[in-house]
C-alpha cells in the first residue's frame, strides 16, 4: 500500500472541501486507534456534521481539520468508554475488520492494540498521520509534555514486545 | 530498522482503505437535521432567557424531577450516612452551602441539555476555563450534551459530598438514576466536582479534556462490569503526587493503601472495614492534587452475596 504522506494544509473554503481533503485519512487514522473502521467513520462523520453546524466559527480557526480530528477522537474514545461497548469489545477483541493484508505488520499491530488508549492514540497520530507533538497535544487535549510521555511509553512498550517476539 | 520506521510502515500497511464515494452526499440529511436542532436550541435559549433568569432568581432552576438527598429543614446538610470510620475531615464548610453546589451542577446539566454552550461555559471554574480554553470546550460540548446533558430529563438523585481541599471549598456532586445514553436505558452514575470561588460555586470540570490526571480503572479491571463480593477491595490507578480516595455511597474515604508505580502513577487500594451490603453501590474515585485540582471517575457497582 502506498505510504501516507502529510499534505500541505489547505484553507478550506467550505466544509465539503475540508471533507474531501481529510475525511478518508481521518477515518483510517481513527480505525487504527479504535480497531473498528465503522466506529471510526461514525465518529469522523459526526465531527464533520458539527463542523458544518459551527462552520462560521470553525472556518476562522488556524487548523479546522485539527478541530474535526479532536472532536472525532473525543467521540470515538467516549463511545469506547461506554460500559456496554467496552464489554462487547473485550469479548470480541479481534483485529480491525478491514485490513488490506492482515499479515502485514502483525507484530506491531498486535503490540499497538495492547497499549493503553492514550499511548495508542499518540502513536497513531505521530507515526500514521505524522503530526507534530504540538498537533498531537491539540488533538488529544493534553499538554505537549503528556504527549512526550505517552510516546515514550508507547515506544518502550512496543520495543519490548518486538524484542520478545 | 528503528522502531519508528517499523511503526510507520506497519501502520501505513494496516490502516484500512476507506471509500468516501457518496459519503458526503449521504450525510446531507443528517447535516440538515443538525442545523435544525441547533437553530431550535439557540432559539430556545434566547427565547427562554427571561424565563430562565426569573426561575434562577427564585432558585428553582434544577434538573426536572431531581431528588435532592438532603433535609431542607436543616440546610445545609451533609447527606452522608456513615457506617464505618468517619471520613477524613469530611466536614461541610460553614459557608457556602452544599445545596448551592447541587444547584450549580443542576444548572450546568440544564444548560448543556438546552444547547446553551455559553451558559455552560460561564458555570465552569477559572481552572477549567484556563485548562480547556473556549475552543476546546466547543470541541467537546456535543459529548457533554449527550453525556451529562442526558441527566436533564432523568430525574436523578443528587448528593453533595464535601472533600477536604486546602485551597478552596470543594463538593463532589453525584448524580444517580436511570438515564438514556445512545438509545440505551441504564442505571448510571456521574460525578461533577464543584468549587467555591469568587463568592459562588462553579463546576470544576476539566480533567478529561484538559490534560489533568483522571483516576482510572486498572488494565483488565472488571470494576463496574462484574459483581463484587461483599468483602472485595477496590483497586484503581491514582496519581503518585496526589491524594487518592474513594467516595463510597456518599462517604469520602482517603484511608487507602497506595503504591507508587512510576511515571506519575500509583496503585491505590481501599478495603472496606465491613462487608458491603448486597445491591447497587456508587463509587467515585477521587484525586486531589497539590494545586487543589480535583478529578473524579464515577463507577456504579453491584455487590452479590451476603454482606452487612
Amino acid at each position: 500500500m502506498k505510504r501516507v504522506t502529510r499534505q500541505t494544509r489547505l484553507s478550506p473554503a467550505s466544509p465539503e472541501v475540508l471533507f474531501r481533503n481529510d475525511y478518508a485519512r481521518l477515518v483510517r487514522s481513527l480505525a487504527l486507534v479504535g480497531g473498528d473502521v465503522e466506529e471510526a467513520a461514525d465518529a469522523v462523520q459526526d465531527a464533520f456534521i458539527q463542523a458544518c453546524v459551527h462552520w462560521r466559527r470553525i472556518s476562522r480557526y488556524n487548523d479546522p481539520v485539527g478541530w474535526v480530528r479532536r472532536v472525532a477522537i473525543n467521540r470515538l474514545l467516549n463511545r469506547q468508554r461506554s460500559m456496554r461497548r467496552r464489554a462487547r469489545a473485550i469479548a470480541r477483541l479481534d483485529p480491525p475488520k478491514v485490513a488490506e493484508d492482515p499479515a502485514a505488520g502483525l507484530d506491531v499491530m498486535e503490540a499497538l492494540r495492547r497499549l493503553p488508549v492514550r499511548q495508542r492514540t499518540a502513536a497513531v497520530l505521530r507515526y500514521f498521520e505524522g503530526l507534530t507533538t504540538a498537533e498531537i497535544a491539540a488533538a488529544m487535549n493534553v499538554s505537549e509534555g503528556a504527549v512526550g510521555s505517552h510516546l515514550h511509553r508507547a515506544r518502550a512498550a512496543l520495543r519490548r514486545h518486538l524484542e520478545v517476539s | 530498522m528503528s522502531i519508528e520506521s517499523q511503526l510507520e510502515r506497519a501502520l501505513a500497511d494496516a490502516a484500512p482503505p476507506v471509500d468516501e464515494t457518496g459519503v458526503w452526499e449521504q450525510m446531507q440529511p443528517r447535516i440538515r437535521r443538525a442545523h435544525r436542532r441547533h437553530r431550535i436550541a439557540v432559539g430556545f435559549t434566547a427565547g427562554s432567557a427571561v424565563v430562565v433568569a426569573a426561575i434562577t432568581l427564585i432558585g428553582a432552576l434544577r434538573i426536572p424531577g431531581a431528588v435532592r438527598d438532603r433535609d431542607p429543614a436543616s440546610e445545609p446538610a451533609v447527606p452522608v450516612t456513615t457506617t464505618e470510620a468517619p471520613p477524613e475531615k469530611a466536614e461541610e464548610p460553614e459557608s457556602p452551602s452544599i445545596n448551592d453546589a447541587l444547584d450549580v451542577a443542576s444548572n450546568w446539566v440544564a444548560a448543556l441539555a438546552a444547547g446553551d454552550v455559553d451558559g455552560a461555559w460561564e458555570l465552569l471554574s477559572d481552572h477549567s476555563r484556563q485548562s480547556i480554553g473556549r475552543d476546546g470546550f466547543d470541541a467537546v460540548v456535543t459529548e457533554l450534551e449527550e453525556g451529562f446533558g442526558s441527566w436533564a430529563n432523568a430525574g436523578p438523585t443528587l448528593r453533595g459530598v464535601p472533600i477536604d481541599v486546602a485551597t478552596t471549598p470543594t463538593v463532589v456532586v453525584i448524580l444517580s438514576g436511570t438515564r438514556t445514553v445512545e438509545g440505551m436505558v441504564e442505571e448510571s452514575t456521574s460525578a461533577i466536582p464543584t468549587v467555591h470561588e469568587n463568592g459562588e460555586w462553579r463546576v470544576e470540570w476539566y480533567g478529561s479534556v484538559g490534560g489533568e490526571f483522571v483516576p482510572s480503572m486498572r488494565s483488565g479491571s472488571t470494576l463496574g462490569f462484574e459483581p463484587l463480593s461483599p468483602t472485595s477491595a477496590i483497586e484503581w490507578v491514582g496519581a503518585a503526587d496526589g491524594r487518592n480516595g474513594v467516595i463510597v455511597d456518599g462517604d469520602a474515604r482517603f484511608d487507602v493503601e497506595q503504591t507508587l508505580e512510576g511515571e506519575g502513577l500509583a496503585h491505590v487500594m481501599w478495603a472496606p472495614a465491613h462487608p458491603f451490603a448486597e445491591g447497587t453501590h456508587t463509587l467515585v474515585l477521587v484525586v486531589v492534587r497539590e494545586s487543589g485540582a480535583v478529578t473524579v471517575l464515577a463507577v456504579p457497582v453491584v455487590v452479590e452475596g451476603e454482606g452487612s
